[in-house]
């Protein structure tokens, strides 16, 4: 009872019951109001643990390189010395957002994933289109691709730079290799998961073959061929990486390796952090892409995920 | 539609027909033309550095025969087994907390999230300097393909049980043993057993990489042997013999999850 009669009272001191609804936390907050948009995330207790949990990460890795460094640990630099490197104007090791040169690599490595992610779109989903839909290609291509499947990419790599006339065309080729099998699946999947009913309704309703590809096994297999095309971005830059380090001359990967032969240890973690901040920025692409082009199935889900 | 054009024939065809199932007779055609492709293709002179079909038979015995092959195999599959046994001992352990606390995943997870899109690849370099060996080097690459997969589904799997069970096992008095191994565990073994078979494909990737870079002994070693000495059927063994390798223990991978989970059997 007293604790009614003191909320009440302070309740009336400033300024009414609707003033404090409205400070309080569970208010919505009007469009456009950017400062109550970030006092309210602020609260949010999710920030606040994800914000601990970086400032051990950060406070640990600083601790181990650069108070008391155990045995080894002197070959991470400290965080501070190589978010300083990345910014400098004047890098030691001469790469930093103000170089050239960094950009130079991203944008082959960026060439090179999308090249071969497009090869193997346009070759793999047409190829697991095929399986999915005709069961002759189906029984004579399946048993190929389910023998070629399991030989990881990277072990091609000395074949291709061997067989293939430049090594651009190698590191290409060893990018692609993966993302077309996981986009081949993945179409093919996709296909087979269409009802048959579909199929004997679009052949009712008099629909040609091409009529059927169109309406029928495309827009069917779309959820499953963006799934594919996720994975394979994935695998994409993962092989990329391996190619770049095996065989390139240039490139994120080649950054790296070229970081480790230089002992230039701030260009090491450049570029692993940059092949991160891409490789998840193009899955994230990919990701928008899908939910534009099947609003029915993001809306058929019930608006999330 | 191909059975119903065809099956009309004479009866001797039927009964070849009922011997033999379509998918076996198409797949072998499809096996079969892709060994005559290739092998036309040496004959006509496109790829001419490639090693025709019949040259890689016939090199098989003599590359199986060289010393070290069995070696390599040995070196290779323990470095997987290691590294694929720490990550999922680490990821089983890191998944399950983070799944039954929200305020560990709360601080938890967006670190993860943000070295997860590192490849493990670019991680090699690194690790070269950091580890003392060349063998920890591996493991620590194969452990961080495999890792990644098994937490995160594990992780998915946990989210996916549906609350009601948890909240059916309470209301019939389940402690939190009994929550965790009647409920949890069937619940997320589904789940986990996808990510384990991810990882192994991923942990053989890995090591094949690592050991081009940095080994003396392993099968991603031994190809690479082969294409430093220009032998070219040594390389199509190597990569056979990966692919060999990586199928094996998929198939490993399968079997252990059909008989940890007998109740999917049926699926």
């Amino acid at each position: 009872m007293a604790v009614t009669n003191s909320s009440l009272g302070a309740a009336q001191v400033d300024g009414g019951y609707d003033a404090r609804l409205r400070a309080s936390p569970d208010w919505p907050v009007q469009a456009g109001d950017w400062r109550a948009r970030l006092r309210k995330a602020s609260r949010a207790q999710a920030l606040r643990y994800a914000l601990l949990g970086f400032g051990i990460f950060f406070g640990l890795w600083y601790l181990l390189t650069a108070v008391i460094v155990p045995p080894r640990f002197n070959y991470i630099p400290n965080p501070a010395l190589l978010f300083g490197q990345w910014i400098s104007e004047v890098p030691q090791y001469g790469i930093s957002v103000f170089i050239p040169e960094y950009y130079g690599h991203i944008w082959v490595s960026v060439l090179r994933v999308y090249t071969a992610f497009a090869i193997s779109v346009g070759v793999g989903a047409p190829l697991g289109i095929l399986l999915g839909w005709s069961r002759f290609g189906r029984n004579t291509l399946f048993p190929v691709v389910e023998m070629l499947r399991p030989i990881p990419p990277l072990a091609w790599v000395p074949l291709a730079v061997l067989a293939l006339p430049e090594t651009e065309m190698a590191v290409i080729f060893v990018t692609l290799l993966a993302s077309f099998f996981a986009t081949v699946l993945n179409t093919y999947l996709g296909v087979r998961s269409i009802p048959e009913t579909y199929f004997r309704a679009a052949a009712c309703l008099g629909y040609r073959r091409v009529d059927v590809l169109r309406r029928v096994v495309i827009p069917g297999a779309l959820p499953f061929i963006f799934t594919g095309l996720q994975i394979a971005m994935g695998v994409a830059w993962f092989s990329l990486v391996g190619g770049e380090l095996i065989a390139g001359r240039s490139g994120l990967g080649y950054l790296i390796l070229d970081g480790y032969t230089q002992l230039a240890l701030p260009n090491i973690f450049i570029g692993m952090i940059t092949l991160g901040v891409l490789g998840w920025a193009s899955s994230a692409l990919i990701r928008k892409v899908g939910e534009l082009m099947m609003a029915w199935h993001v809306k058929g889900q019930g608006g999330g995920a | 539609m191909t059975e119903v054009h065809t099956g009309g024939g004479r009866a001797a065809e039927r009964v070849v027909r009922a011997l033999r199932d379509p998918v076996l007779w198409q797949g072998a055609i499809g096996i079969a033309s892709f060994f005559v492709v290739w092998q036309v293709l040496k004959w006509i002179g496109l790829f001419a550095l490639l090693p025709g079909p019949v040259d890689v038979v016939r090199a098989v015995p003599q590359q199986m025969e060289q010393e070290g092959y069995w070696l390599s195999w040995l070196a290779s599959s323990r470095r997987v087994f290691l590294g694929f046994l720490v990550a999922a001992i680490l990821a089983i352990s890191i998944g399950v907390s983070m799944g039954m606390s929200r305020k560990l995943r709360m601080a938890g997870f967006p670190i993860l999230e943000v070295l997860r899109p590192i490849p493990p690849l670019a991680w090699l370099p690194l690790s070269i300097l950091f580890w003392p060996s060349p063998e920890a080097t591996m493991v620590f690459l194969t452990f961080l393909g495999a890792f990644f997969p098994i937490f995160i589904n594990i992780l998915a799997g946990i989210d996916r049980i549906d609350i009601r069970y948890i909240q059916a096992a309470r209301s019939l008095g389940a402690g939190q043993a009994t929550l965790f191994w009647r409920v949890m565990v069937p619940g997320a073994l589904p789940a986990l057993f996808t990510g384990l078979s991810i990882a192994i494909g991923i942990t053989w990737e890995v090591v094949i990489a690592a050991e081009m870079a940095s080994a003396q002994l392993g099968l991603g070693y031994l190809t690479w042997n082969a294409y430093m000495s220009q032998s070219l059927v040594g390389i199509v063994v190597g990569m056979l013999s990966i692919g060999v390798a990586g199928m094996v223990s998929s198939g490993i991978m399968g079997w252990i999850g059909r008989n940890a989970m007998p109740w999917r059997r049926g699926r």
